[in-house]
């Protein structure tokens, strides 16, 4: 009989702030469309309602990035050995990773990256996740945060190079998370079964085979 | 016959309008309180579903250790038992 053990891989504050932050970012996504290009996207009733709830999202969004930072920089102190990536990741681990989801997924080969507590990231992931949670991440909320109060701030949105290109950024910025959502989403369902990496980060558990390491994480 | 006819006729011209004023009311409604609170409500839940384990490790934890405190007489007395 074939058993399997679970490793704890997504610790609760890390499984917190992983769907607060996806809900978060798809209603801004949604809201975000539709104030953007409020003639052809209408799917919240109004226009007021749609910014409201962009700002409550957008809110959120930040405190529970901070949540995030909270715990990994100051409680696990693991954001270095997580995100960062090392020379040889650098070196070999992005080609070998892009190997892997290019080609050798596709003919039944193994994920070449074990993913363990203190080592979850692949080189691709930590490479992406590393742009995207201290510079993406950070520069769409502060965009946001002048955005949402341009008559207080109104020098500060003078500096940075003034409304219309403030609005740009924080446009083109967003598009950037969503094109990353779709990636995400996609890479999140390479496992054994569609649902075998979405599962832990909802339960924080993942199964392996004997004698085996934990694979993943998207 | 011509009085209820006339009745019917009345009734119809009068309350006509309200569905108007009732349609524009519906219109000028805003609902964007309830979609906020809608999505606080989501996260909240979110919250609460993953904290639940945690809840329920904690509770188990509480009622080990209360177990735990028994005294020996109390212990001997429930193995006589």
């Amino acid at each position: 009989m074939e058993t399997t053990n679970k490793v704890y891989l997504q610790p609760t504050p890390v499984r917190i702030w992983h769907w607060l932050n996806a809900f978060g970012i798809i209603t801004l996504i949604v809201t975000g469309a539709q104030i953007r290009f409020p003639e052809y996207i209408s799917l919240l009733t109004s226009y007021k309602s749609a910014i409201l709830l962009h700002n409550t999202a957008g809110l959120m969004v930040a405190v529970s990035f901070s949540l995030w930072f909270f715990y990994y920089g100051l409680v696990a102190r693991s954001i270095r050995k997580i995100y960062v990536p090392t020379k040889d990741d650098l070196q070999f681990g992005i080609l070998r990773q892009a190997k892997f989801y290019l080609l050798t997924y596709f003919l039944g080969w193994k994920n070449p990256h074990h993913a363990t507590p203190d080592d979850k990231f692949n080189p691709m992931q930590k490479s992406a996740y590393m742009a995207i949670m201290f510079v993406l991440m950070p520069l769409v909320a502060l965009t946001g945060i002048l955005l949402t109060n341009v008559s207080p701030l109104r020098e500060l949105v003078i500096l940075v190079g003034g409304l219309k290109l403030l609005v740009a950024a924080h446009f083109l910025l967003a598009c950037s998370l969503c094109a990353f959502l779709f990636t995400h989403v996609y890479l999140a369902t390479l496992g054994k079964t569609p649902m075998a990496y979405i599962k832990p980060m909802w339960t924080g558990w993942e199964e392996v085979e004997p004698g085996e390491h934990s694979h993943h994480t998207p | 016959m011509n009085t209820k006819r006339i009745a019917v006729t009345l009734g119809a011209l009068l309350l006509a309008p309200t569905t108007q004023a009732m349609a524009e009311a519906g219109a000028r409604q805003d609902n964007s309180q309830f979609l906020v609170w809608a999505f606080l409500g989501m996260c909240a839940l979110i919250v609460i579903v993953q904290l639940m384990p945690v809840a329920v490790i904690a509770f188990g934890l509480i009622k080990g250790l209360a177990k735990g405190k028994e005294t020996p007489a109390q212990a001997e007395a429930a193995t006589d038992k």
